[in-house]
Protein backbone atom coordinates (compact mmCIF):
# COMPACT_ATOMS: atom_id res chain seq x y z
CA UNK A 1 0.00 0.00 0.00
CA UNK A 2 1.54 3.36 -0.97
CA UNK A 3 2.26 6.00 1.65
CA UNK A 4 -0.27 8.49 0.34
CA UNK A 5 -1.55 9.74 3.68
CA UNK A 6 0.09 12.20 6.06
CA UNK A 7 0.73 11.77 9.76
CA UNK A 8 0.66 15.25 11.32
CA UNK A 9 2.58 15.91 14.56
CA UNK A 10 1.97 19.59 15.02
CA UNK A 11 1.99 23.05 13.49
CA UNK A 12 4.79 25.63 13.63
CA UNK A 13 5.05 29.15 12.31
CA UNK A 14 7.65 28.76 9.59
CA UNK A 15 6.02 29.61 6.31
CA UNK A 16 8.24 27.68 3.93
CA UNK A 17 8.85 24.01 3.24
CA UNK A 18 11.76 22.36 4.97
CA UNK A 19 13.20 18.89 4.70
CA UNK A 20 13.75 18.77 8.42
CA UNK A 21 15.36 15.31 8.37
CA UNK A 22 14.21 14.41 11.84
CA UNK A 23 13.29 10.77 12.41
CA UNK A 24 9.70 10.48 13.57
CA UNK A 25 7.48 7.51 14.34
CA UNK A 26 9.07 4.26 13.12
CA UNK A 27 12.04 6.30 11.84
CA UNK A 28 9.98 8.07 9.18
CA UNK A 29 11.45 11.24 7.71
CA UNK A 30 9.67 14.31 9.05
CA UNK A 31 9.29 17.34 6.81
CA UNK A 32 7.03 20.35 6.58
CA UNK A 33 4.06 21.29 4.42
CA UNK A 34 3.38 25.02 4.47
CA UNK A 35 0.47 27.33 3.78
CA UNK A 36 -0.40 30.85 4.90
CA UNK A 37 2.70 31.26 7.05
CA UNK A 38 2.19 28.03 8.98
CA UNK A 39 3.91 24.69 8.49
CA UNK A 40 2.66 21.25 9.46
CA UNK A 41 5.26 18.71 10.64
CA UNK A 42 4.44 15.51 8.81
CA UNK A 43 5.63 12.15 7.59
CA UNK A 44 4.24 10.03 4.78
CA UNK A 45 2.20 7.05 5.95
CA UNK A 46 -0.50 4.60 5.06
CA UNK A 47 -4.17 5.40 5.55
CA UNK A 48 -4.41 3.60 8.85
CA UNK A 49 -3.72 4.58 12.44
CA UNK A 50 -0.72 3.39 14.38
CA UNK A 51 -1.84 0.80 16.88
CA UNK A 52 -0.53 -2.19 18.70
CA UNK A 53 -1.45 -4.49 21.53
CA UNK A 54 2.14 -4.46 22.71
CA UNK A 55 2.59 -1.81 25.45
CA UNK A 56 6.25 -1.40 24.52
CA UNK A 57 5.29 -0.58 20.96
CA UNK A 58 2.71 1.93 22.17
CA UNK A 59 5.32 3.49 24.40
CA UNK A 60 7.66 3.84 21.41
CA UNK A 61 4.94 5.52 19.34
CA UNK A 62 4.11 8.03 22.06
CA UNK A 63 7.75 8.85 22.76
CA UNK A 64 8.48 9.25 19.04
CA UNK A 65 5.49 11.56 18.59
CA UNK A 66 6.63 13.72 21.50
CA UNK A 67 10.27 13.71 20.47
CA UNK A 68 9.31 15.55 17.30
CA UNK A 69 7.26 18.06 19.27
CA UNK A 70 10.16 18.66 21.67
CA UNK A 71 12.55 19.22 18.78
CA UNK A 72 10.04 21.59 17.22
CA UNK A 73 9.82 23.66 20.40
CA UNK A 74 13.60 24.11 20.30
CA UNK A 75 13.87 24.73 16.56
CA UNK A 76 10.80 26.88 15.96
CA UNK A 77 10.25 28.46 19.39
CA UNK A 78 6.99 26.63 19.86
CA UNK A 79 4.62 24.06 18.42
CA UNK A 80 0.88 23.59 18.30
CA UNK A 81 0.54 19.88 19.11
CA UNK A 82 -2.01 17.79 17.29
CA UNK A 83 -3.81 14.88 18.85
CA UNK A 84 -1.81 11.67 18.67
CA UNK A 85 -2.52 9.65 15.49
CA UNK A 86 -3.84 12.50 13.36
CA UNK A 87 -3.68 11.11 9.84
CA UNK A 88 -4.93 12.96 6.78
CA UNK A 89 -6.32 10.84 3.98
CA UNK A 90 -6.05 11.36 0.27
CA UNK A 91 -9.74 11.35 -0.59
CA UNK A 92 -10.55 12.77 -4.03
CA UNK A 93 -7.47 15.03 -4.03
CA UNK A 94 -4.08 14.53 -2.39
CA UNK A 95 -3.45 14.43 1.33
CA UNK A 96 -1.11 17.40 0.88
CA UNK A 97 -3.90 19.41 -0.75
CA UNK A 98 -6.26 18.52 2.10
CA UNK A 99 -3.75 19.57 4.73
CA UNK A 100 -3.03 22.89 3.01
CA UNK A 101 -6.74 23.53 2.75
CA UNK A 102 -7.13 22.93 6.49
CA UNK A 103 -4.21 25.26 7.30
CA UNK A 104 -5.75 27.92 5.08
CA UNK A 105 -9.21 27.55 6.61
CA UNK A 106 -7.83 27.76 10.15
CA UNK A 107 -5.25 30.52 9.69
CA UNK A 108 -6.84 33.01 12.09
CA UNK A 109 -7.27 30.51 14.87
CA UNK A 110 -3.74 29.21 14.36
CA UNK A 111 -2.41 32.79 14.65
CA UNK A 112 -4.29 33.29 17.89
CA UNK A 113 -3.04 30.01 19.35
CA UNK A 114 0.52 30.65 18.21
CA UNK A 115 0.58 34.04 19.94
CA UNK A 116 -0.39 32.30 23.15
CA UNK A 117 2.03 29.36 23.07
CA UNK A 118 5.11 30.90 21.37
CA UNK A 119 8.18 30.62 23.60
CA UNK A 120 6.25 28.80 26.30
CA UNK A 121 6.05 25.22 27.53
CA UNK A 122 3.41 23.33 29.46
CA UNK A 123 4.19 22.12 32.98
CA UNK A 124 2.26 19.80 35.27
CA UNK A 125 2.25 20.86 38.91
CA UNK A 126 1.01 18.56 41.66
CA UNK A 127 0.67 20.20 45.06
CA UNK A 128 0.29 17.96 48.10
CA UNK A 129 -0.67 18.80 51.67
CA UNK A 130 -0.02 17.02 54.94
CA UNK A 131 -3.43 15.69 55.94
CA UNK A 132 -2.40 14.47 59.39
CA UNK A 133 -0.86 17.80 60.25
CA UNK A 134 -4.02 19.59 59.12
CA UNK A 135 -6.29 17.35 61.20
CA UNK A 136 -4.06 17.90 64.22
CA UNK A 137 -4.22 21.67 63.79
CA UNK A 138 -7.99 21.64 63.39
CA UNK A 139 -8.41 19.32 66.38
CA UNK A 140 -6.51 21.84 68.51
CA UNK A 141 -8.61 24.79 67.38
CA UNK A 142 -10.70 26.71 69.93
CA UNK A 143 -13.96 25.62 68.34
CA UNK A 144 -13.16 21.92 68.75
CA UNK A 145 -11.65 22.41 72.19
CA UNK A 146 -14.92 24.06 73.33
CA UNK A 147 -16.90 21.02 72.20
CA UNK A 148 -14.46 18.70 73.98
CA UNK A 149 -14.69 20.79 77.15
CA UNK A 150 -18.48 20.56 77.02
CA UNK A 151 -18.22 16.78 76.92
CA UNK A 152 -16.59 16.66 80.33
CA UNK A 153 -18.93 15.45 83.04
CA UNK A 154 -21.72 14.67 80.59
CA UNK A 155 -23.55 11.36 80.48
CA UNK A 156 -22.57 8.68 77.98
CA UNK A 157 -25.32 9.51 75.48
CA UNK A 158 -24.69 13.24 75.38
CA UNK A 159 -20.93 12.71 75.41
CA UNK A 160 -21.25 10.46 72.35
CA UNK A 161 -23.35 13.07 70.54
CA UNK A 162 -20.80 15.79 71.29
CA UNK A 163 -17.97 13.54 70.13
CA UNK A 164 -19.79 13.00 66.83
CA UNK A 165 -20.36 16.73 66.58
CA UNK A 166 -16.62 17.35 67.08
CA UNK A 167 -15.74 14.84 64.36
CA UNK A 168 -18.19 16.40 61.92
CA UNK A 169 -16.85 19.86 62.73
CA UNK A 170 -13.23 18.73 62.25
CA UNK A 171 -14.23 17.40 58.85
CA UNK A 172 -16.04 20.60 57.89
CA UNK A 173 -13.26 22.91 59.03
CA UNK A 174 -10.68 20.63 57.38
CA UNK A 175 -12.42 20.73 54.00
CA UNK A 176 -12.88 24.49 54.24
CA UNK A 177 -9.17 24.86 54.87
CA UNK A 178 -8.28 22.51 51.98
CA UNK A 179 -10.52 24.48 49.61
CA UNK A 180 -8.98 27.70 50.91
CA UNK A 181 -5.45 26.39 50.29
CA UNK A 182 -6.44 25.25 46.82
CA UNK A 183 -7.90 28.64 45.93
CA UNK A 184 -4.89 30.49 47.34
CA UNK A 185 -2.39 28.39 45.34
CA UNK A 186 -4.49 28.83 42.20
CA UNK A 187 -4.79 32.60 42.67
CA UNK A 188 -1.09 33.06 43.50
CA UNK A 189 0.10 31.05 40.49
CA UNK A 190 -2.40 32.85 38.28
CA UNK A 191 -0.66 36.10 39.17
CA UNK A 192 2.43 34.72 37.38
CA UNK A 193 0.66 33.24 34.35
CA UNK A 194 -2.95 33.59 33.30
CA UNK A 195 -2.65 30.34 31.36
CA UNK A 196 -3.53 27.95 34.14
CA UNK A 197 -5.92 25.02 34.34
CA UNK A 198 -6.98 22.65 37.08
CA UNK A 199 -6.49 19.16 35.67
CA UNK A 200 -8.53 16.26 37.01
CA UNK A 201 -5.99 13.84 38.41
CA UNK A 202 -6.34 10.21 37.44
CA UNK A 203 -2.94 9.25 38.73
CA UNK A 204 -1.90 8.92 42.36
CA UNK A 205 1.70 8.01 42.80
CA UNK A 206 2.77 9.08 46.26
CA UNK A 207 0.07 7.52 48.34
CA UNK A 208 1.52 8.80 51.58
CA UNK A 209 0.68 12.31 50.49
CA UNK A 210 -2.67 13.90 49.76
CA UNK A 211 -3.10 15.72 46.51
CA UNK A 212 -4.37 19.25 47.03
CA UNK A 213 -4.53 20.26 43.39
CA UNK A 214 -3.18 19.16 40.01
CA UNK A 215 -2.49 22.07 37.68
CA UNK A 216 -1.35 22.55 34.11
CA UNK A 217 0.37 25.84 33.41
CA UNK A 218 1.70 27.43 30.25
CA UNK A 219 4.83 29.38 31.10
CA UNK A 220 8.07 30.73 29.70
CA UNK A 221 11.38 30.14 31.52
CA UNK A 222 11.09 33.25 33.63
CA UNK A 223 7.53 32.47 34.68
CA UNK A 224 8.23 28.85 35.61
CA UNK A 225 11.23 29.88 37.69
CA UNK A 226 9.03 32.35 39.50
CA UNK A 227 6.40 29.67 40.13
CA UNK A 228 9.09 27.27 41.39
CA UNK A 229 10.40 29.95 43.72
CA UNK A 230 6.93 30.58 45.04
CA UNK A 231 6.27 26.87 45.63
CA UNK A 232 9.63 26.36 47.32
CA UNK A 233 8.64 28.96 49.88
CA UNK A 234 5.67 26.80 50.83
CA UNK A 235 7.76 23.72 51.46
CA UNK A 236 8.01 22.88 55.15
CA UNK A 237 4.64 24.42 55.95
CA UNK A 238 2.77 21.19 55.36
CA UNK A 239 3.02 21.34 51.57
CA UNK A 240 5.16 19.67 48.95
CA UNK A 241 4.97 19.67 45.16
CA UNK A 242 6.14 17.96 42.02
CA UNK A 243 6.70 19.73 38.76
CA UNK A 244 6.94 17.91 35.41
CA UNK A 245 7.78 19.35 32.03
CA UNK A 246 8.19 21.18 29.79
CA UNK A 247 5.75 19.44 27.49
CA UNK A 248 4.23 20.61 24.21
CA UNK A 249 1.27 22.84 25.17
CA UNK A 250 -1.37 20.11 24.85
CA UNK A 251 -3.73 21.54 27.44
CA UNK A 252 -3.80 25.01 25.93
CA UNK A 253 -4.73 24.34 22.32
CA UNK A 254 -7.83 22.21 22.56
CA UNK A 255 -10.99 23.36 20.85
CA UNK A 256 -9.33 26.50 19.65
CA UNK A 257 -7.82 25.57 16.33
CA UNK A 258 -10.02 22.63 15.43
CA UNK B 1 20.75 4.50 48.15
CA UNK B 2 17.77 2.34 47.23
CA UNK B 3 15.38 5.01 48.46
CA UNK B 4 17.14 7.62 46.34
CA UNK B 5 16.91 5.38 43.30
CA UNK B 6 13.22 4.69 43.91
CA UNK B 7 12.59 8.38 44.41
CA UNK B 8 14.31 9.15 41.11
CA UNK B 9 12.29 6.45 39.35
CA UNK B 10 9.09 7.88 40.80
CA UNK B 11 9.99 11.36 39.57
CA UNK B 12 10.69 9.93 36.15
CA UNK B 13 7.45 7.96 36.13
CA UNK B 14 5.40 11.01 37.01
CA UNK B 15 6.91 12.71 33.95
CA UNK B 16 6.10 9.67 31.79
CA UNK B 17 2.55 9.32 32.99
CA UNK B 18 1.87 13.05 32.68
CA UNK B 19 3.24 12.90 29.14
CA UNK B 20 1.13 9.88 28.15
CA UNK B 21 -1.97 11.44 29.67
CA UNK B 22 -1.51 14.59 27.61
CA UNK B 23 -0.57 12.76 24.41
CA UNK B 24 -3.63 10.52 24.45
CA UNK B 25 -6.20 12.94 25.76
CA UNK B 26 -5.24 16.38 24.53
CA UNK B 27 -4.00 18.31 21.52
CA UNK B 28 -5.70 19.85 18.52
CA UNK B 29 -8.26 17.62 16.87
CA UNK B 30 -8.82 18.21 13.17
CA UNK B 31 -12.51 18.17 12.46
CA UNK B 32 -12.16 17.37 8.78
CA UNK B 33 -13.78 14.67 6.70
CA UNK B 34 -10.47 13.46 5.42
CA UNK B 35 -8.90 12.71 8.78
CA UNK B 36 -8.83 9.16 10.08
CA UNK B 37 -10.84 9.46 13.27
CA UNK B 38 -14.39 8.25 13.06
CA UNK B 39 -14.12 4.51 12.95
CA UNK B 40 -10.60 3.77 14.07
CA UNK B 41 -9.60 6.12 16.83
CA UNK B 42 -12.07 5.09 19.54
CA UNK B 43 -10.70 1.56 19.25
CA UNK B 44 -7.16 2.85 19.33
CA UNK B 45 -7.86 5.12 22.27
CA UNK B 46 -9.40 2.25 24.20
CA UNK B 47 -6.36 0.13 23.47
CA UNK B 48 -3.90 2.81 24.53
CA UNK B 49 -5.86 3.77 27.62
CA UNK B 50 -5.85 0.15 28.68
CA UNK B 51 -2.07 0.27 28.51
CA UNK B 52 -2.09 3.50 30.46
CA UNK B 53 -4.32 1.98 33.12
CA UNK B 54 -1.88 -0.86 33.55
CA UNK B 55 0.93 1.64 34.06
CA UNK B 56 -1.08 3.41 36.75
CA UNK B 57 -1.69 0.10 38.47
CA UNK B 58 2.00 -0.75 38.35
CA UNK B 59 2.89 2.61 39.81
CA UNK B 60 0.22 2.31 42.48
CA UNK B 61 1.70 -0.93 43.73
CA UNK B 62 5.27 0.21 43.24
CA UNK B 63 5.96 -2.28 40.49
CA UNK B 64 8.39 -1.00 37.91
CA UNK B 65 7.54 -3.36 35.10
CA UNK B 66 9.04 -3.82 31.66
CA UNK B 67 6.78 -1.11 30.36
CA UNK B 68 8.82 1.59 32.04
CA UNK B 69 12.31 0.26 32.53
CA UNK B 70 13.44 0.62 28.90
CA UNK B 71 12.36 4.26 28.97
CA UNK B 72 14.57 5.04 31.92
CA UNK B 73 17.55 3.64 30.05
CA UNK B 74 17.28 5.96 27.10
CA UNK B 75 19.06 9.29 27.62
CA UNK B 76 17.37 10.95 24.69
CA UNK B 77 13.94 10.08 25.99
CA UNK B 78 14.89 11.07 29.53
CA UNK B 79 15.80 14.49 28.28
CA UNK B 80 12.47 14.84 26.55
CA UNK B 81 10.55 14.25 29.73
CA UNK B 82 12.77 15.86 32.28
CA UNK B 83 11.05 16.00 35.61
CA UNK B 84 11.93 18.15 38.56
CA UNK B 85 10.95 17.37 42.12
CA UNK B 86 11.46 19.65 45.06
CA UNK B 87 10.41 18.49 48.50
CA UNK B 88 11.12 19.03 52.16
Amino acid sequence: MPDDALYVYGIVKLGFDLDWREAGIEGKNVYTISECGFSALVHDCEEKPYMSEDPNKIKELIIAHNKILDRAINHFDGVIPLHFNTIIKKGGNSSQYNLKKWLNNNKERLEKTWDKIKGRGEYGIRIYYDKEKLIEEVSNSEEIKDIETNREGKGAGLSYLLQSKAKTKINEIGWDKVNGFKKKFYDDIKKVTANLKITPSRIFIDEEKDLLVNLSVLADNQQINKIKGFLEQKIGNGFSFQLAGPFAPYSFVENETA
Amino acid sequence: MLLTLLSKMKQHNIGIVELIDRTLNKGVILNADLVITVADVPLLAANLKLALASVETMLKYGVMGDWLVPVSLNKEENKAIETVEIKN
